[in-house]
């Protein structure tokens, strides 16, 4: 399965989770109340990304220019090309 | 709050207290006081419980508590009812009091059963905690106390502060203090903003002091849009409630190269400790040395920070069971290592789960859920996040025969019912087995 797929998994599995409806992203949607997520939902979808993937990119601090899911979709990609 | 000093000080019309539906100037809200003052004339000298917001409603009624030489137990806005009545029980309050969100009307008050009980009252701010045993520990402050370690300054005069803390904890009531004796304004924002919004409310209300936890820091810095959060007139961020990170600390720096960077510590019971203004993590050991110009003093015992305050609460309320001897050395459960003459925080000597500067007992969450019929065990831990410092953990043991698709619903309706958002797990596992450590113990690292 492709890392966006992989990493919409993670996302829909949380929005049931909280009963929220799943929404399409695209590369420009916004990470923040505008998806329905709180900031506990965000530190929940990393863990849950870390589980996916086996690395946290988030480790060290939080990268400068994560703003969109395009931005997290890339950040996954060039980390697993690195790991 | 004796803020009748500033209130008599500053012009009327100047803003004291900014929501983002709202402006009260400092007429208004001098005006709420002394209506509020002879509205709540009843409850003077008394024991009270008040669920408080600090928009200008708010900060009036506790002003006028205050000035009513009251003993105010200070509580979240949105308390049940059940804990209300489980406090003022507790506690032997006269009465609880409440304001309604953008009230028109008088405060509205209700006597408890335990109106005229005998319990002792002298004035002050009651601060409730939480304890591992999930009991509140009641701490109580003087107005002193809590404003001793407040900077007072013709340069503070009008400015901008804004509210990240919840109101009725130590750390809010700082905020506010320092804001308003300075004759600032308090600029407050909407619980369940968004990033977006705040940063720009912000930008709005010229805010140019703001404190809160790193988490809070890492959930604006990331969410809120950088050209707008760049505008915010910052002179001075300040950091306190959890250990913060040199990469925090780094991020806030390079987005905001002219503001001052401060990071506290500071606990309900002891008070403000001690602040650090060089943008590194941790604190210089030299600290430890002598006491500091405002009567703390400091040691490492067992790895363990103990501190003696002279900033701390007066004494617990005696009706919460816990007693504290202020000429002893206070052990504060923070572990520290000392490298290179600086101290580092490595974390709490307990076991208590700390999401986002929200203190989380394993113990009593693991008690609601096994309330929950079909549950065999369960484990409750933290699992570290680099988001939100921590999160809460768990894993159950089911019973056999149970279907665990409509226990994971039962959950989540369990949890909703029983425990505060940050209590709730946020990671649910089934195994079969609840890991123990040699000692038969519950394991409470993930």
């Amino acid at each position: 399965m492709e890392i966006e797929e992989r990493i919409r998994e993670v996302f829909n599995s949380v929005f049931d989770d909280r009963g929220i409806p799943r929404v399409d992203m695209n590369d420009q949607s916004v990470l923040d109340s505008s998806l329905g997520l709180e900031s506990m939902d965000f530190a929940i979808i990393v863990v849950k990304l870390e589980e996916e993937f086996g690395f946290d990119p988030f480790a060290e601090g939080i990268p400068d220019g994560v703003r969109t899911y395009g931005d997290l979709v890339k950040l996954y990609t060039q980390q697993q090309s690195v790991n | 709050m004796p803020l009748h000093e500033s209130r008599q000080q500053v012009d009327p019309v100047l803003p004291m207290v900014v929501t983002p539906d709202a402006i009260f100037t400092w007429g208004q809200v001098s005006d709420l006081v002394q209506a509020y003052r002879s509205s709540l004339n009843a409850l003077s000298k008394k024991r009270v419980g008040l669920p408080f917001h600090a928009d200008g409603y708010g900060v009036a009624v506790l002003s006028a508590l205050y000035e009513l030489e009251c003993n105010i137990f200070l509580l979240p806005f949105h308390s049940t009812d059940d804990y209300l009545q489980e406090i003022a029980q507790k506690f032997e309050l006269a009465a609880i009091v409440k304001v309604s969100v953008n009230a028109t009307d008088q405060p509205q008050y209700q006597a408890t059963d335990t109106f005229n009980a005998k319990a002792e009252s002298q004035p002050g701010l009651t601060i409730l905690t939480s304890g591992t045993t999930g009991t509140p520990k009641a701490a109580r402050h003087s107005l002193e106390s809590l404003a001793k370690p407040t900077r007072v300054h013709p340069s503070f005069l009008q400015t901008s502060w804004m509210l990240c803390y919840r109101p009725n904890l130590y750390a809010g009531l700082q905020v506010i203090l320092q804001c308003l004796v300075n004759g600032g304004q308090l600029v407050v924002t909407a619980p369940d903003s968004s990033a977006q919004l705040i940063a720009q409310h912000a930008v709005n209300a010229g805010v140019q002091y703001a404190s809160a936890t790193p988490s809070y820091w890492r959930w604006l810095l990331t969410f809120a849009p950088r050209a707008i959060l760049s505008q915010i007139p910052f002179k001075q961020i300040t950091l306190g409630g959890e250990i913060v990170d040199q990469h925090i600390l780094d991020r806030l720096a390079s987005l905001y190269p002219d503001a001052r960077l401060v990071h506290i510590y500071a606990t309900t019971e002891l008070g403000r400790c001690f602040s650090v203004t060089d943008k590194q993590a941790g604190f210089a050991s030299k600290f430890l040395d002598q006491p500091s110009p405002d009567g703390v003093s400091m040691k490492i015992e067992n790895g363990e920070l103990m501190v003696k305050s002279a900033n701390a609460m007066l004494n617990y309320d005696p009706l919460c069971g816990q007693q504290c001897d202020q000429s002893e050395w206070y052990a504060t459960g923070d572990l520290v290592k000392q490298e290179n003459g600086r101290c580092y925080f490595l974390g709490r000597r307990n076991d208590m789960i700390n999401v986002g500067g929200n203190k989380v007992s394993p113990v009593k969450v693991e008690d609601v859920i096994m309330k929950l019929p079909g549950i065999e065990d369960v484990r409750v831990f933290a699992r570290k996040s680099s988001i939100m410092g921590q999160l809460v953990s768990c894993e159950i043991v089911p019973n056999a025969d149970v279907d665990q698709k409509a226990l994971r619903q039962q959950f989540k309706a369990h949890c909703a019912e029983y425990l505060n958002d940050y209590e709730t797990p946020q990671l649910l596992k089934f195994v079969e087995q609840i890991q123990t450590s040699s000692a038969m113990k519950k394991v409470r690292s993930s």
